[in-house]
């Protein structure tokens, strides 16, 4: 039989605590003990995050910086770049612009020794400011026509200054030939406009002075005219091949 | 934990509000009781009655509120004064409260569910008191575990109007209960007298305690309730109308109903009859 009766059971009130105090501090105990020892568990965690989250904003500065880094190459990669264009434009420009009346005026000259000097290369060494270098190795058939074509080549108003480099016999080819390679300044005030007006294929000389062949129009390197080996000492008259108009 | 209380005790013809408050000069040990009531629901130090009044009146239907609207207002106008923040404890008669015992025995292999104890009790309370369960404030309470419940009804009207009366005045219902159930559990506590070693066994001895409604006027109200308790721990609990008293005597009645009691739970031996007026007999028992 049952031996005690709690009447609180039977309260039919509203507002009745469903519950005994006793229980309800009980529960505030347990939530109590469970909050303390859920304490460093959740301290702990916090302290990870924390620490996660320093990783995360070192790691991002980092690649920040390396982005940085990389944006600043870039960019001096690209004014590297844009000057380097800028110059080859211009020199692009300028050897454009004088690419007709180099040929011409190496040409010219040439006549004047009658096809004595064969160029071997020629490339542009440096742009001062508007003015195109170029830097031309040839064999002259001696060094009269060597000076004499030097001489040709300052005569031409599209040379504002020619000037022997190196020079140095080269019995391989010849006797009396000379290797030499000169230091030719184009003139500046040589306009594209005023050399395109320029006859595109400048007529050659209308002597009929050995002329030599040019093969290609690539700046820098040019086939080596035909030799024709003439006297050492006297500027002569050879019949040449015809020479294929120039492109 | 209110220091004041105010129990209400409704019976037929009147109401009563006691006025009960904590015995001056408090001790350590009667401090670390009160904590120890309070955990446990209950307040002990509330055992003075520093004011009472009683309100003559029907409690019936619409009664109830005017006669607790009176009884306020006499309090408030009374040495006690103030009323906010008390609680409220009320306590049923008899004759406004329900009690009973539902065995709803079922065999091992079937298991109810609150859904289904609900359906039982209500159809129980509909045939065996009367009611319409939906209009009353139903409690079911396992007594044991043989498939005993103890059952107790109070009309909602009755909740409702003393809870609506309460929050105008700012005091706190804090419970509403029958009469018989303080009784019942003040009982329950009491062990019974067992036999000594040259007694005879006597396993069919009742303890038959009658709780009865008294009016101001010491008439006895016709609703009487009987709790009967054997040896064993069996219990019944009955609700009857008797004539009033001024018809039969009080003793003459009851011992007519103790005697087909013990018949019915076929007791030979002389029970012992209690009788416990109501109210007044109460209200030390009260819990906070």
């Amino acid at each position: 039989m049952r031996r005690y009766l709690d009447p609180n059971q039977l309260n039919v009130a509203p507002g009745a605590a469903r519950h005994l105090p006793l229980v309800w501090m009980l529960l505030a105990a347990s939530a109590t003990v469970l909050g303390l020892s859920l304490y460093p568990l959740w301290h702990e965690l916090g302290l990870l995050n924390q620490v996660k989250a320093q990783q995360a904003a070192l790691t991002l500065s980092m690649r920040k910086d390396a982005v940085a880094q990389r944006k600043q190459l870039a960019d001096q990669g690209s004014s590297d770049a844009l000057e380097r264009d800028k110059i080859k434009a211009q020199l692009q420009e300028s050897v454009h612009m004088s690419w007709d009346g180099i040929f011409d005026a190496l040409e010219v000259a040439a006549d004047t020794v009658h096809a004595g000097v064969s160029i071997l290369s020629l490339a542009p060494a440096r742009v001062h400011g508007t003015a195109t270098q170029l830097n031309i190795s040839a064999l002259a058939a001696n060094v009269p026509i060597m000076l004499a074509y030097i001489e040709a080549l300052k005569r031409d108003p599209r040379v504002s200054q020619a000037e022997i480099i190196t020079q140095q016999p080269d019995e391989k080819v010849g006797p009396a030939v000379i290797r030499f390679r000169l230091s030719v300044t184009l003139n500046p005030k040589i306009t594209v406009a005023h050399a395109a007006r320029e006859p595109a294929s400048a007529p050659l000389a209308t002597s009929s002075a050995p002329q030599g062949k040019l093969v290609g129009t690539q700046p820098g390197i040019l086939a080596p005219l035909p030799l024709v080996p003439l006297a050492p000492t006297a500027i002569g008259r050879a019949s040449a091949p015809p020479v294929p108009a120039r492109r | 934990m209110t220091r004041t209380n105010i129990v209400v005790s409704v019976a037929a013809n009147h109401l009563t509000l006691d006025v009960m408050q904590p015995a001056p000069g408090q001790s350590f040990r009667s401090t670390w009781q009160r904590w120890l009531a309070y955990l446990y629901g209950q307040d002990a130090d509330n055992t003075r009655i520093v004011e009472s009044i009683t309100v003559r009146g029907s409690t019936k239907q619409q009664g109830l509120a005017t006669v607790f609207q009176q009884g306020l207002a006499a309090l408030k106008q009374s040495r006690f004064g103030a009323l906010a923040d008390c609680a409220v404890h009320v306590v049923l008669g008899p004759s406004a409260s329900h009690v009973g015992l539902l065995d709803l025995v079922t065999d091992g292999n079937v298991k109810l569910s609150d859904a289904d104890r609900r359906a039982y009790i209500d159809v129980w309370v509909s045939q065996n008191w009367g009611l319409e369960p939906s209009d009353y404030d139903l409690r079911c309470i396992p007594m044991g575990t043989g498939g005993r419940y103890l059952v107790t009804a109070i009309a909602r009207s009755v909740v409702e109007t003393i809870d609506a009366l309460c929050k105008q005045e700012k005091l706190h219902m804090r419970s509403c209960m029958p009469a018989l159930a303080i009784q019942l559990a003040e009982q329950l506590k009491r062990e019974m007298p067992r036999p000594s070693a040259n007694d005879t066994p006597t396993p069919q001895a009742l303890e038959v305690s009658a709780l009865l409604e008294r009016g101001l006027d010491g008439e006895r109200a016709g609703t009487v309730q009987f709790v009967v308790c054997n040896i064993a721990g069996q219990l019944s609990i009955t609700r009857m109308w008797l004539p009033t008293a001024g018809q039969v005597a009080d003793t003459v009645a009851i011992q007519q109903v103790v005697a087909r009691l013990c018949a019915q739970h076929r007791s030979v031996q002389a029970p012992r009859i209690t009788m416990v007026d109501w109210p007044h007999a109460h209200t030390k028992g009260t819990p906070a």
